[in-house]
Order: C-alpha cells, then sequence, then structure tokens
C-alpha cells in the first residue's frame, strides 16, 4: 500500500505505508482517517527536504520501535551516530535546520535526536562567541549578567 | 538566527547531549540558551514535611523530591532552586551548603531563634539570589523589623513574593523598602500591611516592573493597589484582588491609561456594576498595544448575572479579543453553558489555556473541530448525559450515528448496543483532545468546579483502554492527568498505557481504583515516578508565573 504526500511546494511524492508511518504524525493521520487514495498534504515541509526525509525514513524502515529510555539521567551521548546518519547528515546548516524542523513537525524522534547530535557536535568545544557566529545569535545580556552567570559557573568548569 | 533554534523544545533537545563545559558555553550565548542549558546544569529541591499538595510546578527531570539530609550535603552548590514547605524537622542550618541558589521559597517555615542562622544572616550569604518568596511566617517568632532587614540583604532580588507579612509600621521603613522595589521586574504582596500615613513621592516610578499582584480580602490600601501601578510604565501582568467599590473605576481612569503595556489583567472584586467589565476591556484596548493575553474578572456566583455573564462574551468576540487571547477562565459563575465553551474551544486560535466548568460531550460531537491546538492547559469536566435518558428525548444516538462510530476498531470488542450509546459520545471528546498535542495539563474531573457542591447524576468522561484511550497517545507532552471515574474504576492496564504513551507524566490523579488492581497501580506509579497527587494549579501559575 502506498501513500501520496504533498510537500508545501505541491510536489507529490509516493511511499510506503511503513515508510511514511516512520512519522507519528502521518501514522496517526491515517488511523484517523482510515487507507486512503487522498495525498496527505504536508504544508509545512519543501519538497527539497520532504526528499531528504524520506530517503532517511526509507533507510531505516525496518528499524524497531523506540522504546522509552527508563534511565533517570535525561542526558544522553551524542558520540553514538551511526555511519550512513553521519554522511546522510552531511549538508549545509540550512538544510540540517530544515530536517530538524520537519522531524519535530512530522514527529520522528530518531531523526530529530539525529539532528540535534549533529549540532550538539557543532557546538562542542566552541566558546560562547563562536557559537553566536555560527548560529547568528545575538547576545541580549547586560554585561553584568554575563559577569554574573559566569561568577556561577565557576564550580561547573571542573566537574 | 536559525529559526528551528528560536524553538525552546529544540534548544533542550540539543543540550540534552552536551556535557557541562559545552552546556555553559551556551549558558553564556544569550538569554534563551541560558534558560534552556541551564536545567541541565542544577537541580531543583522541593521539600514538604506535610502531605499537602504541591502547588509549586516543577519538571521533572530535575526536581528531587524526598531528598536525605547527607544528600544535600553533597549536592548543595548544584541547587539552584529550593523550596521548602510546611517544614518542622529541618533548619534554615541545614540549608547552608546551597551556597549557590538563585530561588527561594520558604512557606510555614518554623524558625527557632536559637538557630545559628537567623533569616537575615541567612539571606545575606545568598548574593546569587533572584527570587525570593516568604509566605506564612506568622506564627514564628520573627519580627517584623527582622523581616524587612532579611529582605533588604539581597541587593540582585529582581522577584519578591511576601505573603502575610507584617512590617514595621513607621513610613520610613516603607520609603527603603519602596526604592528595594525600584529595581524588582515581579513583586506579589499579599495581606501585607502598609502604614496608615504612607503616601510615594510625587516622582516615584517603577520603571522595572513587569508583574504586580496585590491582594487584600481586609485592610485595603489605595497607596499600594492604585498608586503602585500606576507608576509602573512597563507593567505587563496585573493581578488585583480588592474589596472596595470605586476599585473598577480608579483602575479604568488611573492605572490603565499608565500602563500602555499591560496585556494581562485579573481583578477579582464583589462589586460590579452592569457593563462595568466592558468598560474596562474598552480602556484596555484604547490605551494598550490592543493584544489582551489573558482577561479574569469574574462573574459572581448569583445566577441572576447570567445575561450579563453572556453578553461579556459577546462583547469579547465583538471587539475580535477572542483571536488573540491565550487564556480565558470560565468557571463557573454564572453557569456557562456547555455550548458556549465549546464555541470558545473553536473560536480561539492561540488559546494556550482554558479553565471552565463542564463541556457536555454533545456538544462536542454536534460542533465544529476545536481550533485551540496549541492548547497546554485544559480543565474543563467533561460530562455526558445517560444513554437511558437520551433515548427519551431521542437527542444524538440514533443507529446510524452508531455505526459510524463502528468505523474506530478497537473498540468494539466487548460491546453489545447498550454500551455503543455511551461509546458514541466519549468519542468525540476523545477525538477532539487527541488533536491537542502540546497539552500538558488535562484535569476533566468536577473538582475543576470549586463550590459546586450539590451532587449532579452525570456521567464524566473516563479514560478507560476500551472506550478509546488509546486514542490519546498522541499527547506526549502530557504532564498532569485528572479525572472522576464515577462509575467504572480505573485498572491497571489504563494506568499501564498512560505511563508508557505519556514519557513526561509527573502527576496522576483519581479517586479510586479498580480493588483488585490498586496495589499494583501504586507500585508501577512509584516506578516510573509518577505522584499521585492532585495538582493545585490554577492558569496564571502554569502559564505567567515568573519562573526565576
Amino acid at each position: 500500500m502506498t501513500i501520496t504526500l504533498t510537500s508545501l511546494d505541491n510536489v507529490e511524492f509516493k511511499v510506503d505505508k511503513d515508510v511514511a508511518e516512520r512519522s507519528i504524525l502521518i501514522k496517526n493521520m491515517i488511523d484517523d482517517i482510515g487507507e486512503t487514495d487522498a495525498p496527505i498534504p504536508l504544508p509545512n515541509v519543501s519538497s527539497a527536504v520532504l526528499t531528504k526525509v524520506i530517503e532517511y525514513c526509507e533507510h531505516h524502515r525496518h528499524d524497531p520501535p523506540q522504546v522509552q529510555d527508563e534511565s533517570d539521567d535525561p542526558r544522553k551521548r551524542s558520540n553514538d551516530i551511526e555511519e550512513w546518519d553521519m554522511k546522510f547528515m552531511q549538508v549545509d546548516q540550512e538544510m540540517l535546520f530544515e530536517i530538524i524542523l520537519a522531524a519535530n513537525y512530522l514527529d520522528i524522534k530518531p531523526l530529530l535526536d539525529v539532528g540535534c547530535k549533529t549540532v550538539a557536535n557543532i557546538i562542542k568545544g566552541k566558546t560562547p562567541e563562536e557559537i553566536r557566529k555560527v548560529f547568528n545569535i545575538v547576545n541580549d545580556f547586560t554585561p553584568e549578567e554575563e559577569a554574573q552567570i559566569k561568577k556561577e559557573n565557576e564550580w561547573a568548569e571542573d566537574r | 538566527m536559525e529559526f528551528a533554534l528560536s524553538l525552546e523544545e529544540i534548544r533542550i533537545n540539543i543540550a540534552r547531549f552536551l556535557g557541562n563545559r559545552d552546556l555553559l558555553a551556551c549558558a553564556l550565548v544569550s538569554r534563551a540558551w541560558y534558560s534552556s542549558s541551564s536545567i541541565f546544569l542544577y537541580y531543583d529541591v522541593h521539600l514538604d514535611d506535610s502531605h499537602r499538595y504541591q502547588g509549586v510546578h516543577l519538571r521533572k527531570s530535575h526536581i528531587k523530591r524526598n531528598i536525605r539530609r547527607q544528600q544535600l550535603q553533597q549536592i548543595g552548590h548544584l541547587v539552584r532552586r529550593l523550596v521548602l514547605d510546611n517544614l518542622i524537622f529541618w533548619k534554615l542550618d541545614d540549608f547552608c551548603t546551597c551556597s549557590r541558589l538563585w530561588s527561594l521559597s520558604i512557606n510555614e517555615i518554623y524558625l527557632d531563634p536559637g538557630q545559628n542562622h537567623t533569616l537575615a544572616n541567612y539571606l545575606a550569604r545568598h548574593p546569587s539570589l533572584r527570587s525570593l518568596r516568604i509566605a506564612n511566617l506568622i506564627n514564628s517568632p520573627i519580627g517584623s523589623v527582622e523581616l524587612l532587614l532579611a529582605i533588604l540583604t539581597c541587593p540582585g532580588l529582581t522577584t519578591l513574593h511576601l505573603e502575610y507579612a507584617s512590617f514595621p509600621q513607621d513610613s520610613s521603613t516603607w520609603d527603603l523598602f519602596g526604592s528595594f522595589c525600584s529595581q524588582l521586574r515581579s513583586l506579589t504582596l499579599v495581606q501585607v500591611s502598609l502604614p496608615k500615613t504612607f503616601a510615594w513621592p510625587n516622582d516615584a516610578t517603577f520603571p522595572k516592573l513587569e508583574q504586580l499582584k496585590i491582594d487584600y480580602h481586609t485592610d485595603y490600601n489605595h497607596c499600594l493597589a492604585i498608586g503602585l501601578p500606576k507608576r509602573c510604565p512597563n507593567l505587563r501582568i496585573f493581578q488585583l484582588l480588592s474589596n472596595v467599590e470605586s476599585t473598577a473605576d480608579d483602575l479604568i481612569n488611573e492605572v490603565i491609561p499608565a500602563c500602555p503595556r499591560l496585556e494581562i489583567l485579573q481583578f477579582l472584586s464583589p462589586y460590579w456594576r452592569r457593563n462595568q467589565r466592558c468598560w474596562l476591556v474598552d480602556s484596555l484596548l484604547r490605551h494598550t498595544g490592543g493584544t489582551i493575553r489573558w482577561i479574569d474578572l469574574p462573574l459572581q456566583s448569583d445566577e441572576t448575572c447570567y445575561p450579563e455573564g453572556i453578553e461579556f462574551l459577546d462583547y469579547l468576540e465583538r471587539q475580535s479579543v477572542f483571536e488573540k487571547l491565550e487564556a480565558i477562565q470560565l468557571e463557573n459563575r454564572p453557569w456557562i453553558p456547555s455550548s458556549v465553551v465549546q464555541a470558545i474551544l473553536c473560536s480561539c486560535p492561540n488559546l494556550r489555556a482554558i479553565h471552565a466548568n463542564s463541556i457536555a460531550t454533545a456538544d462536542i460531537e454536534n460542533g465544529t473541530p476545536w481550533v485551540c491546538l496549541g492548547l497546554e492547559f485544559f480543565k474543563i469536566s467533561i460530562t455526558y448525559e445517560d444513554p437511558i435518558c437520551d433515548d427519551d428525548t431521542g437527542s444524538f444516538h440514533s443507529r446510524s450515528d452508531l455505526s459510524s462510530r463502528n468505523t474506530i476498531r478497537h473498540v468494539g470488542s466487548n460491546t453489545g448496543i447498550g454500551k455503543c450509546h455511551l461509546f458514541g459520545p466519549m468519542l468525540a471528546a476523545y477525538e477532539q483532545l487527541a488533536r491537542l498535542r502540546h497539552l500538558r495539563f488535562l484535569d476533566t474531573s468536577r473538582h475543576s468546579v470549586i463550590f459546586s457542591m450539590r451532587m449532579e447524576l452525570k456521567n464524566y468522561l473516563c479514560f478507560r483502554v476500551e472506550y478509546g484511550l488509546e486514542l490519546l497517545e498522541p499527547l506526549k507532552r502530557l504532564e498532569y492527568i485528572v479525572f472522576e471515574d464515577t462509575f467504572i474504576r480505573t485498572r491497571y492496564s489504563d494506568v499501564e498505557f498512560m505511563v508508557r504513551a505519556w514519557p513526561n507524566l509527573n502527576y496522576f490523579f483519581n479517586h479510586t481504583f479498580n480493588r483488585n488492581d490498586e496495589q499494583k497501580i501504586e507500585q508501577l506509579l512509584r516506578r516510573h515516578d509518577v505522584a499521585r497527587d492532585y495538582p493545585f494549579l490554577g492558569i496564571f501559575d502554569f502559564l505567567y508565573r515568573p519562573k526565576y
């Protein structure tokens, strides 16, 4: 059974149901309306991004469903990205964030995580100023606030 | 900036893959990055000796309940928020390792004058403190002078909350307090008395104050209730409880024109003249940016003012207030009909929180789909009529309804025709709830009505797997669930589904469990760190209480 997805720029994509259902959003939609030939509109995702997302879902179509992590620690490691995923994520920064947004919107948790790990790896080892520069973020702290946070955080350097 | 990084949930998801050193770098990037990365660096500790409901909202991943004295010694320097409620067996001395606090809340704590740390010298050792809440110290032997001194030792405070506190009764100490207030961004005064002779200096202004709450059941003071807010040109949120008849006029004529950034107004008063609520809204729309995010001007319980309640809602709709409204409180004064609640859910696209009396499943089923897909806080009893009564009136269950409902497969298993009568309307409610993917707080119990004491013969929406609970699986952000189970008790399988489907679930409350399952359910909840508690949380606490 194939599902038709329509991107923001009205390009139609035909994909197998089990591939489309890697997206929890689409899975719930199909559960809600029943199996249908009508295309599912995805007004937040452009065709370029949707192509990438489908590529990911096709590669991971046989993955077992993600189990909820039982451990207490909400923090995770970022150095365990699979080789294929690593290659898949070698895109320009704009596309990287587009994929993250699409994964968030389509509710594809593993893809969202891979995207966020990639961003985390970009951040690693950088100074605050370098992070701002890379992601084009404006520093909205007053100098006093900045000094205050630095002071509060002295202890954490050596943890 | 990349748009994706402006979303807090994405920043948090990135931050969870970073180690301390990188989190620290992120904390210094910008304010937004600071708040998303600091939640992985520090602990929040909430201690409560009594078994009363916890009124403070803390996120699951960082909350530490039931901590031992010894543990506190070890992690003290990592604690940033400390909430102390009803402590009898602890002393301030026990918290001296918490040396880098941002936020401290003390409620009904017994302060023994014999201990080393008086409140003032305890606070003086916390120059990093930004937020301080002191409530109900009335039974402690702490003098009013000491309290004032204690507060004045915290020069970095931006948020101050005082409840049932008394200050020295001479004006000069209030002058001191006034100049202290000029650096605050948020101030809450509940039953704090002021000298009778006090008056603000003519040129006094509080340009930093954005959030102000003043609450007087007795001993109303014009100088604070009206005189303070009108000196706050950047006030965004104002809450006032007053028992004086002229206050509404003072708000319209003095406060609102002086506060062009006001967008959230809660005004509780026993005195209302006809149309006065409309005048207040009118004044807000005229003098401010025209966006009202939340307005709470409750109607009296007297049912005779029912038409005015509806007129007021009509007025809000005519003024296009609904289009931008973030939160609405329609709790039962007077009995707002279910159809009106349904209409509001269908006409406020930006709604993030709603608290209303009740909504009937029949209205949901016959109405259009809800538009408020960003809703986070839902506190409305969902009721449905007894199906036997419905057959008499023939209102909403025809055979064709039943067959259309049967398209949802997993419901039909153990149902006879009689049962289907029940499920049809329940499913309509489940289906609408399932679309609210941002929901964090869901309370459909009749407790959402505070003073509904009359026994009603109504059925409430139950959260049972065989009624379609699985439809609610997409509500991944759910943290609180409260519901009524008047006629069928919750089983283990229901609770198991909930803790599995909703990873953020933190509070679970209903009245009764199936007796055979009770013990197993308790264990399950404990294993998943879900408190079996009734979270006493209002819209304001949920959306707007300063987090710092």
